[in-house]
């Protein structure tokens, strides 16, 4: 017989608490599918925009039959300076096709975050319950980012709210945006 | 213009295994499903982008090797992700910190990884880091590559979230 004793926590929680809800507006969304044999020609494209000292608020990218799909999520301020160097890229045999879109960010984080099931489902299922549409989502380190089209993010963290728990003081706070 | 920025750590989280829909567009119920599906067997996971891409809506995630099997049931009752879900592995996130919300560092990452031909499958932002998925046999070259593009200190010498 094993008597080797094995303890097993998991943190569980009626009601997840978060840090509260980070909102931010103003922002511009680009959607790009890259070749992979464009890869560093993004990368050159990224880094001059950041010597030029564009900010981003969101980067996500994932492997699709086409490529990579990439959406860079940036204040609206540098969405003509981004649009002026992507379109150097679209130029070429492997095409990198964009848009850029008006979008807003809803981010938030909480204990253990990362480590916990349950936590994008739940906010998903509190987003679709009261009809907001969203246009990505990313889970990344303890963070989860939700990217809404204008004008929903104060409705994304009024159905977030429902279901969440958030420290009073901060439960709207809205953060500056990067850049 | 490709000179390095200052990049204080980096740091891999291995033994996982990337569950994608890539080439095929989804209902948003869907993905609930699958999301429900691992919430009500308490699967955690360790990296999820979802978007509306070239071919509608997607997602890749990325779950713990050992859960690989349950994943892989929990699906199979899904009818609308038979034969569009794809499980592949062993890959790695190998995350790079703090990029400080500056474009440059996510263009050095892609040069890097770019001209190393490393296969990427992703990536994404946190706070603090930019987190890229690879498979686990390039993992020594990815972390050689973007060492090489970054001074990076020797001892990370804080976390990042």
């Amino acid at each position: 017989m094993d008597k080797t004793l094995e303890t097993r926590a998991a943190y569980w929680e009626s009601r997840i608490k978060t840090y509260g809800f980070q909102r931010v507006t103003d922002l511009s969304l680009f959607e790009m599918t890259v070749s992979r044999a464009k890869i560093d020609s993004l990368g050159r494209t990224f880094c001059r925009l950041g010597d030029a000292g564009v900010g981003f608020n969101l980067v996500s990218s994932w492997a699709s039959s086409r490529g990579l799909e990439v959406l860079l999520l940036a204040p609206a301020q540098w969405a003509k300076l981004i649009e002026e160097h992507m379109e150097e890229l679209v130029e070429g045999p492997d095409k990198i096709l964009g848009r850029a879109l008006p979008s807003e960010m809803v981010f938030f984080h909480g204990p253990h975050f990362g480590d916990r099931s349950g936590i994008v489902d739940t906010a998903l299922q509190a987003l679709t319950a009261r009809g907001v549409q969203m246009k990505a989502v990313a889970c990344s380190g303890s963070c989860i980012y939700l990217v809404l089209p204008e004008g929903q993010s104060e409705r994304a963290v009024a159905a977030l709210s429902e279901v969440f728990e958030i420290p009073k003081a901060s439960s709207h706070k809205r953060s500056m945006p990067a850049g | 213009m490709n000179d390095t920025i200052p990049m204080e750590g980096m740091k891999v989280s291995g033994d996982l295994v990337r569950v994608s829909v890539a080439n095929a567009s989804l209902a948003e119920e869907v993905v609930a499903r699958f999301l429900g599906g691992l919430t009500d067997n308490r699967i955690n996971i360790n990296l999820f982008i979802g978007g509306k891409g070239s071919e509608g809506t997607q997602f890749t995630c990325c779950i713990a090797a050992p859960d690989e099997e349950r994943v892989k049931t929990l699906t199979e009752p899904i009818s609308d992700l038979k034969g569009r879900v794809q499980f592949s592995g062993p890959v790695d996130l190998l995350s790079v910190f703090p990029h400080r919300f500056n474009l440059k560092a996510l263009g050095l990452s892609l040069i890097a990884l770019g001209k190393a031909k490393i296969p990427l499958h992703g990536f994404c932002s946190s706070l603090s880091a930019l987190t890229f998925i690879t498979d686990h046999a390039d993992l020594d070259q990815a972390s050689s590559v973007l060492q090489g593009s970054f001074s990076l200190h020797a001892d990370p010498p804080r976390p990042f979230c």
